[in-house]
């Protein structure tokens, strides 16, 4: 008999431990749902004291606090029947510890040999987690909208940009063509005078089909997805070099490109930016009496820093923020030409590539062109 | 050639809506010593008339197709690409060239026009000197050195080498 009670002792040591050491609440009841015991994360939760609860009605603890009417037919009704319950959400407003949101849990424990059945009870308290479940859903909402208004912006863009495409240039090809028309048809008929006005109207039309090109491209940049993979800018650098040379044979210009620069990002993109630069730096060296470029670069941590420098007219260092401007231009279309919008198409690839660009001149000494690309070269 | 007419017989079908479009096309084909009779239709709906010998042009043979559609994109009532599907999805026309000639150069524009069967697509230049070039290079291209199918298309003719149906 003194054997059988010290195990039976050591058996309720080992299931308290068990109680107390479980992160949930936990209480135990006796059948007529009278607290036996409570654990200590359910008086630290609840704030109460083991004195204050072990054998009062569950339903008086915290000046009937607990009077929750679904927890009385979870207890009285449902559980008698069913002998447990599992996951049953209550929220309820507590006096002391305010509006509490719990996931309740329970078994009723047969005991052989005629003694009380006792019923045990896990409380989690999964307030926070409901809060920050509310808060993602929220966030997950927000999310939603805004990528639907980047979609419909996005697909305004792209009709935009297609009825720009179609119905700006042909008017201009009209303009461009009937002067071209009337130069050759009739012209007996027009004096030196009349022939330079139109073809002045021809070259103004052509001129405006240009920007409409380079401006679609630019947008076109904006709705492109990017594919990112490793891309050598040296080789690239290299290649557009080549085009450069075999497009203007007339220039001679000396090129120096680093090996081995390597980045992650759209090659495609990427091309189109070295184009532009080491293009820039072509056109501004027009005037060098030794025309010189440099593109050269550093990789550390994977982030890869290009610079493309040159000995050109260079810029003053005033405008350096406005030369990425679409439409910017610091010098006349007579002194050197283009559309502004170089620049403005490199900030747009290398900002979409997460990374960033600057530049650094001095008038008649020279331009630099830095842009930077992150590891991964991932949109933001 | 048992059904097909001598070269310079066959007809230009010009697909235009706009009047300056049209009349520099037309320009550029005489300048090219294009001799061919070019058909031209300002929309998509009356393409299609045309082609299958419908509304105004009923009780035209069909069979006697043109040597070549130059489709413009953007047409009223039917436009183009639609234009396209209908040529290449009817058994009397899926091999009948079709170049796609448009001021669009998205790549969307593009894509679907492949998709959709055309032999080729050039884009209507602003400078007039290379629209000039593009559609004189065209004309005499289709007219004058394509070899097209010369039997009725709907009588079991093999596939020309330069369209292959799917």
């Amino acid at each position: 008999m003194a054997r059988a009670r010290l195990f039976e002792d050591e058996a309720l040591e080992f299931a308290e431990s068990i109680i107390n050491t479980v992160r949930e609440p936990l209480m135990s009841l006796d059948q007529d749902l009278r607290v036996v015991s409570v654990s200590r994360s359910f008086c630290r939760v609840f704030k109460v004291e083991p004195e204050e609860t072990v054998g009062h009605l569950i339903y008086d603890l915290g000046n009937r606090q607990w009077d929750i009417p679904i927890l009385r037919e979870l207890l009285e009704t449902i559980l008698p029947e069913q002998t447990s319950f599992d996951d049953y959400e209550v929220e309820h407003e507590f006096a002391d510890i305010g509006k509490r949101t719990m996931l309740l849990n329970a078994r009723q424990i047969e005991r052989a040999s005629g003694k009380k059945r006792i019923i045990l009870l896990a409380i989690e308290d999964i307030t926070e987690r409901k809060q920050i479940e509310a808060g993602l859903e929220e966030i997950r909402h927000e999310l939603q909208q805004r990528t639907a208004d980047l979609t419909a912006v996005n697909a305004e863009l792209e009709a935009f940009a297609h009825s720009v495409s179609h119905d700006l240039r042909a008017p201009l090809r009209a303009i461009d063509g009937f002067s071209q028309a009337l130069l050759e048809d009739y012209h007996d008929q027009l004096d030196a005078e009349g022939q330079s006005y139109l073809h002045r109207s021809a070259a103004a039309a052509r001129r405006m089909g240009e920007l409409i090109d380079d401006l679609l491209g630019l947008s076109r940049i904006a709705r492109t997805d990017i594919v990112p993979e490793t891309v050598d800018l040296s080789a690239i650098g290299r290649e557009v070099v080549a085009e450069l040379r075999q497009e203007t044979p007339e220039r001679e210009v000396e090129v120096v490109v680093a090996p081995g620069l390597l980045a992650c990002g759209d090659a495609g993109m990427l091309r189109q930016a070295l184009r532009n630069v080491l293009g820039n730096a072509w056109k501004y060296t027009a005037k060098a009496p030794v025309a010189r470029i440099e593109m050269g670069g550093t990789m550390r941590d994977g982030e890869t820093v290009v610079f493309v420098r040159d000995n050109g007219v260079g810029f003053d260092m005033t405008y350096s923020e406005r030369i990425f401007e679409p439409f910017q231009r610091l010098h006349t279309v007579t002194e050197f030409p283009g559309s502004g919008i170089g620049l403005a198409t490199v900030q747009r690839i290398i900002r979409r590539h997460g990374g960033r660009v600057w530049a650094e001149g001095k008038v008649n000494v020279g331009a630099t062109v830095f842009f930077s690309l992150p590891p991964g070269g991932m949109e933001r | 050639m048992s059904r097909g007419r001598a070269r310079e017989d066959r007809v230009i079908l010009l697909v235009e809506d706009n009047p300056d479009d049209e009349a520099l096309t037309l320009r550029a084909l005489t300048k090219a010593n294009v001799v061919n009779r070019v058909i031209v239709v300002r929309d998509g709906a009356v393409a299609l008339d045309y082609v299958f010998g419908r509304g105004e042009f009923a009780g035209r043979d069909v069979a006697d197709l043109p040597g070549v559609v130059l489709l413009d994109l953007k047409l009223p009532r039917v436009g183009g690409l639609e234009v396209l599907k209908r040529i290449r999805e009817d058994g009397r026309t899926k091999l009948m060239p079709v170049v796609v000639l448009t001021s669009s150069d998205e790549e969307s524009d593009i894509i679907s026009a492949y998709e959709l069967g055309a032999n080729s697509y050039v884009r209507k230049a602003v400078d007039y000197a290379r629209f000039n070039a593009a559609v004189q290079q065209l004309g005499l291209y289709w007219m004058l050195l394509n070899e097209r199918v010369s039997t009725r298309l709907d009588t079991g003719a093999r596939p020309s080498p330069w369209f292959e149906p799917e």
